[in-house]
């Protein structure tokens, strides 16, 4: 179903050469709170890509840190975090963009959407009005923006557009409601569009709508996606590559066909066993041993270091640069007894 | 996951609920005082100021006195009809000054945080145990008697009861997901603040301003009662009750207790309907709709 691609060897995530053309370059992030002896590091050395029109999925458990990588797109830090590192949006420089910049990069070249449609839209507030604020802002006229509107709840498969753009939030269903979000997050024609875990608020239906959804409209507007998900499956469904995230670092980037059959690193496979199945043999779900970590507690050298079944003495000596292995770019000192 | 709001609460609650007698009859109230303020030269059957030393202290019930006369002949009923301008204006403007006041106070603590919270609060703080009364003493003392005066030092003294309100619901409804998701989409704080926190910060203060309002009132007549709000000879109902000291003394108490009624069942009334238009809010928080 899924073409298998190559994976672009020269933007590796150990911080490579850099496309410029981008919809979204992230290179060697790092983000920690706090200062000096009380800095609280929570990303170390992120680097994720992602191209004009491509999705890519960035998967890993609660706390990994995915959310703020999605949200340092958008110049989103935590109050009193410093940044090192280089993040673009479509050759804006976000973390030294002053305000103005950033309040244009955020109207009109990147959108994101969030978890719980329900949350994220003023409840007092029509949804006419939730659509067109944007637009307004953008100095769109109003009959033109209220037009914009109709046409885009149309697009996203709204019924009678006429009478949707009346209704308040708490009139629609998640699900249409999500639409609607969707619908706001590309009325700017953005060129990245960071879907921060837009199904998991939803019915697994409405999932499956929502979803197919995003992607038909993804490729009607030619937008890269960033879609962060813990949902391992749904990311290899729909995602031409993966980064796995575990406390705060990349451990693993790879084309999202050859993850399910080659994973590399042993977090990435520990979670494919996590997983449940509803094809072939019944197989005992094997739960990762220990807790998540974030990487301010996470071990010294490998983070992954203290759940790992493969880990040896090596592991804790430095943390694992990135590497090729098969298909993927791995951070593991033993891919070969992963995937031999 | 379920979502309070403020502002919907409220309004499926009062679509939903039946209005209690209580609130019905209060809100019937208030609107026959201000229609009898309003209308006050029609409906009056006498001139507020006209003296009639020989009609000096009818009772109530008298043919063409229904509620009696003051001690220099002035008909009670008209006095109390057209003193309902002032005690009634009078308040409302300590509300909405207090509640622009307040507003911005509670927003700018509540969105700035850090030091300027801490300043501005402290600030209210000391504002808030200040004596509303005194203040207003002062303020008369310092710049003349007459309403205006009065009206800001209440305003100002009231500020923090609105700020405060304001800066806690401003601080709950700011942690909200939607908050994010309008800055994400590129919109400055100040538009943030203004066009979507505020509108779900204004039912709990639409409810805060309505016991403001009574509390207004009361101590706006206490001022006049002390002759330092309303200059005779214009009415209003506590230099109504003011005037009517030695006729209490004399045994014939109707002229200040009639305008002291009012004021009562005015203020109690207004406190029903905050009280419900609270309640309502309340209640919906707690069921979690």
């Amino acid at each position: 179903m899924l073409a298998k691609k190559t994976l672009a060897r020269k933007e590796a995530p150990d911080g490579g050469a850099e496309d410029r053309r981008d919809a979204l370059g992230v290179s060697r992030l790092s983000l920690a709170v706090g200062a000096g002896e009380r800095a609280i590091p929570l990303l170390a050395d992120v680097t994720v890509r992602v191209g004009r029109g491509e999705t890519v999925g960035l998967v890993g458990e609660s706390g990994s840190g995915k959310s703020l990588t999605a949200r340092t797109a958008l110049g989103m830090l935590p109050r009193g975090a410093r940044a090192t590192g280089s993040v673009t949006v479509s050759d804006v420089d976000v973390l030294s963009a002053g305000r103005k910049t950033l309040r244009d990069l955020r109207r009109t070249r990147a959108s994101m959407i969030f978890q719980d449609p329900r949350a994220s839209i003023n409840p007092v507030r029509r949804i006419g009005d939730y659509l067109t604020e944007g637009l307004r802002a953008r100095g769109v006229p109003a009959r033109a923006a209220a037009e914009r509107a109709l046409d885009l709840l149309d697009q996203v498969g709204i019924r009678d557009p006429g009478s949707a753009v009346r209704r308040f939030p708490h009139e629609f269903s998640g699900g249409m409601l999500q639409r609607v979000v969707i619908a706001g997050a590309l009325s700017t024609e953005p060129e990245l569009l960071l879907a921060d875990e837009p199904t998991t608020a939803l019915d697994v239906t409405t999932q499956a709508e929502v979803i197919a959804l995003l992607k038909n409209m993804q490729q009607v507007h030619g937008t890269g996606m960033l879609f962060v998900t813990h949902d391992l499956d749904l990311a290899a469904a729909i995602c031409d590559r993966i980064y796995v995230m575990y406390a705060g670092r990349i451990v693993e980037e790879s084309v999202s066909a050859a993850l399910f059959t080659a994973p590399a690193h042993p977090y990435t496979r520990a979670l494919l066993e996590a997983s449940p199945s509803v094809h072939g043999d019944k197989v005992a779900i094997k739960a990762i041993k220990g807790r998540p970590r974030a990487l301010a507690e996470s071990p010294s050298g490998c983070s992954f270091r203290d759940r790992c079944p493969l880990a040896g003495d090596d592991c804790a000596a430095s943390v694992p640069a990135h590497r090729p292995h098969g298909t993927s770019l791995v951070a593991c000192l033993h891919p070969e007894q992963v995937t031999p | 996951m379920t979502l309070t709001i403020p502002a919907l609460r409220a309004r499926s609650a009062r679509r939903r609920r039946r209005r209690p007698l209580i609130v019905s009859l209060a809100v019937a109230f208030l609107v026959l005082i201000a229609v009898t303020g309003l209308l006050a030269p029609v409906l009056a059957p006498h001139s507020p100021d006209a003296t009639s030393l020989l009609n000096s202290l009818l009772p109530p019930g008298t043919e063409g006195y229904w509620l009696g006369t003051d001690s220099t002949g002035r008909d009670v009923l008209s006095r109390i009809m057209y003193g309902a301008r002032l005690s009634l204006l009078a308040p409302l403007g300590v509300v909405l000054l207090s509640g622009v006041l307040g507003i911005t106070i509670g927003l700018l603590a509540a969105r700035a945080g850090g030091w300027a919270d801490a300043v501005i609060s402290r600030g209210m703080d000391i504002v808030f145990a200040f004596p509303s009364l005194l203040l207003a003493m002062l303020v008369v003392a310092v710049f003349g008697p007459g309403l205006t005066a009065p009206i800001c030092a209440l305003a100002v003294s009231y500020t923090p009861f609105v700020g405060r309100v304001v800066r806690s619901v401003a601080l709950q409804e700011g942690a909200r997901p939607y908050m994010e998701s309008y800055r994400v989409m590129g919109f400055g704080e100040l538009w943030v603040t203004l066009r979507h926190l505020l509108p779900n910060v204004m039912p709990v203060l639409i409810a805060q301003s309505a016991l403001a309002f009574g509390y207004a009132l009361v101590d706006l007549a206490s001022l006049s009662y002390l002759g330092l709000g309303v200059r005779p000879p214009d009415a209003d109902w506590g230099s109504m009750i003011s005037q009517a000291r030695s006729a209490i003394l004399q045994g014939e108490p109707w002229s200040g207790l009639l305008p002291g009624l009012v004021v009562l069942l005015t203020v109690v009334s207004v406190n029903v309907l905050g009280e419900h238009l609270g309640g309502s809010i309340g209640r919906k928080q707690s069921e979690g709709v």
